[in-house]
């Protein structure tokens, strides 16, 4: 295994980048995305450990920050929610595949990072799967983004103790009807047109706004084709809260099912393109389907 | 594997010609394992004295990263070399979490002085970090003699630091499960601790070594023979100075080294070291409240740094 760090220009910028290769010629490149203010090996060396459990199973990653983070160059004070961060991300996936000679390419994020994962899948065709981890698929309203900025505060854990009041808020914020966030919208089923895609929950994440987007996903889940359904799987974990990866076991059972989960996504397509050339075709090994 | 070596080459370091400085990926053993770090140089002559920057402890290395990267970049465009690098269990570091400790971190700053100083043209080496990564500066200031040494709202006694760890994974249980809270909760991890000699403080493993490790440290007492120049810079959002800066002011002045306090009025100088990263414009953006604050720390280091230079034209030395 080898690890290359690099500076790879974005217009006027540079984005800090990790690549990570087996010895051997990889399966393919993992694009490895954070959400807002994380660096490239994410909290407590997420990213890292993932890349390097990765390529056991001969899979290339490359880990980046974005502009403004970490050691990316630029000023960050206030970005837009997903500004201008797909269009870092596939400039990242693309320097990576140059760099590991691959056109096989696989994208994970949690939290903004996936929807900037869900984004790389739509756009770029070579990105065959995606992981999006604790995804908010919602787009905010009033009542959405109040209690999104109170969820950590010392009311919200003054109502987590109260039964009665919880049993009212919670009634208050699930009886909108919920609509795809903009990015969600523009990549969900373009995403599934060619790539699998695995959205992972945790039970135990008590933000009533990801309650919101669990029950968005099913919705949106039985509006698709059968052919984009079959590409589209949902993972409910036992492990968590996944919000921060704050306890040691969340952060290894994160690894873990990203990792088996792409081995056998990769292995799976390489197996399906050998039956195609010719060759005795096997079934893919068990996902992490609903 | 065949990789596309030139393109690695090509993204290896940038420069800035605007700012005057170029960055560099390098990659060494620091510690007890590889590493990565970044040495930052300016595009013209550089000045003689370099600077190794020294990270915190926990996920205050991740909070208080992007102020490292500030703080270097600004140094480089006034002259300066610096070096940064992710300590092990850091990062992009080869060891895990598990490793990381005061032991760690200061073997890894004497490493990482030991290499700035094997830098074409650097004759002084000073180190520099905020909260722990502060106290790490000054223990390695003051084991190798360092003539320079820049605090910015250091770690003084490490027990307050851990109970303020130790706190952080009892209030994630308040807000997680509604429920503790008490002094029984401390007391539980500190018997974790001794019984299993480790503890999962929000998704980091304290070892009891490092626990014991930082608990002992007391800066007033633990710098002994540093007499070289000191910039210790107190975060206030009153503009008042804690007890704690003063001591340690008070005691590197009466070691003999002159020292500079400097006060930073920022309103958001309680949260520095946490998570930085504030919902706004509701919800649908997100403020990083400590990137002005990170800005005048870094503008008031360089104004220090410079002024050391101007005062002193000759090669800077640590005292005897």
């Amino acid at each position: 295994m080898n690890e290359y760090p690099l500076f790879i220009p974005f217009e006027d910028e540079h984005l800090a980048a990790v690549v990570t290769v087996p010895d051997e010629p990889p399966l393919g490149l993992v694009l490895l995305l954070t959400g807002t203010g994380a660096p490239r090996s994410h909290r407590f060396q997420l990213w890292t450990r993932t890349a390097r459990a990765l390529v056991e199973h001969g899979l290339a990653s490359i880990r980046m920050d974005y502009r403004g983070i970490g050691d990316s160059t630029g000023r960050l004070l206030q970005p837009v929610l997903g500004d201008r961060r797909l269009d870092q991300a596939m400039r990242v996936a693309q320097a990576g595949m140059e760099i590991v000679a691959t056109r096989r390419l696989a994208a994970v994020g949690n939290c903004s990072g996936a929807i900037v994962a869900l984004g790389v899948a739509a756009q770029v065709p070579e990105c065959e799967a995606a992981i999006c981890i604790l995804p908010r698929l919602v787009q905010l309203g009033g009542v959405n983004r109040a209690a999104m900025e109170a969820r950590k505060s010392k009311m919200a854990g003054f109502l987590r103790r109260s039964r009665l009041l919880r049993r009212a808020v919670t009634g208050t914020l699930t009886g909108t009807k919920d609509l795809p966030s903009e990015p969600v919208r523009r990549s969900f089923r373009p995403a599934l047109d060619h790539a699998r895609v695995l959205f992972i929950y945790s039970r135990q994440d008590p933000d009533p706004y990801v309650e919101k987007s669990k029950r968005l996903l099913w919705h949106m889940a039985a509006d698709l084709t059968p052919q984009r359904r079959e590409r589209l799987e949902i993972a409910i974990t036992d492990a968590g809260p996944l919000a921060g990866f704050e306890s040691l076991s969340v952060q290894e059972d994160s690894v873990q099912l990203v990792v088996n989960w792409l081995r056998d996504r990769f292995r799976a397509a390489s197996v399906m393109a050998e039956a195609g050339s010719g060759q005795r075709s096997r079934g893919p090994e068990d996902g992490v389907d609903p | 594997m065949s990789i596309d070596r030139e393109v690695l080459n090509r993204y290896l370091r940038f420069e800035d010609r605007q700012a005057g400085l170029s960055e560099e990926f390098v990659q060494a053993v620091i510690g007890h394992g590889r590493t990565i770090g970044v040495l930052s140089r300016p595009l013209g002559d550089p000045l003689s004295v370099g600077w190794v920057l020294c990270h915190s402890f926990g996920i205050e290395q991740v909070h208080l990263g992007r102020l490292d990267v500030i703080t270097a970049r600004a140094l480089s465009r006034a002259g300066f070399p610096v070096l940064r690098f992710h300590g092990q269990g850091y990062g992009d570091a080869e060891r895990g979490m598990e490793v990381a400790g005061l032991s760690s971190h200061v073997a890894e700053a004497v490493d990482a002085v030991e290499m700035l100083k094997r830098l074409a043209g650097v004759e002084a080496v000073g180190v520099m970090g905020a909260r722990f990564g502060g106290a790490i500066a000054a223990l390695t200031a003051d084991r190798l003699q360092l003539p320079l040494l820049a605090l910015w709202d250091p770690m003084v006694k490490g027990a307050q630091f851990i109970r303020e760890f130790l706190r952080s994974q009892v209030l994630a249980d308040i807000v997680e499960t509604g429920e503790g809270g008490g002094a029984s909760d401390l007391q539980s991890i500190q018997e974790h601790l001794s019984t299993e000699g480790w503890a999962d403080i929000k998704g980091w493993p304290l070892t009891r070594a490092a626990h014991d490790d930082i608990v002992a440290v007391d800066l007033v007492k633990d710098v002994q023979q540093f007499r070289g120049s000191a910039l210790l810079v107190a975060l206030s959002r009153t503009g008042t100075v804690t007890s704690a800066a003063s001591s340690l002011s008070s005691h590197l002045r009466a070691l003999g080294a002159a020292t500079s306090l400097q006060v930073i009025q920022d309103g958001f100088a309680p949260q520095f070291g946490q998570f930085r990263w504030r919902t706004v414009d509701g919800g649908k953006s997100k403020r990083d409240t400590q990137l002005e604050l990170n800005e005048k720390i870094a503008e008031a280091t360089v104004g220090w740094a410079l002024s050391l230079i101007e005062r002193s034209p000759a090669p800077i030395e640590a005292p005897r």
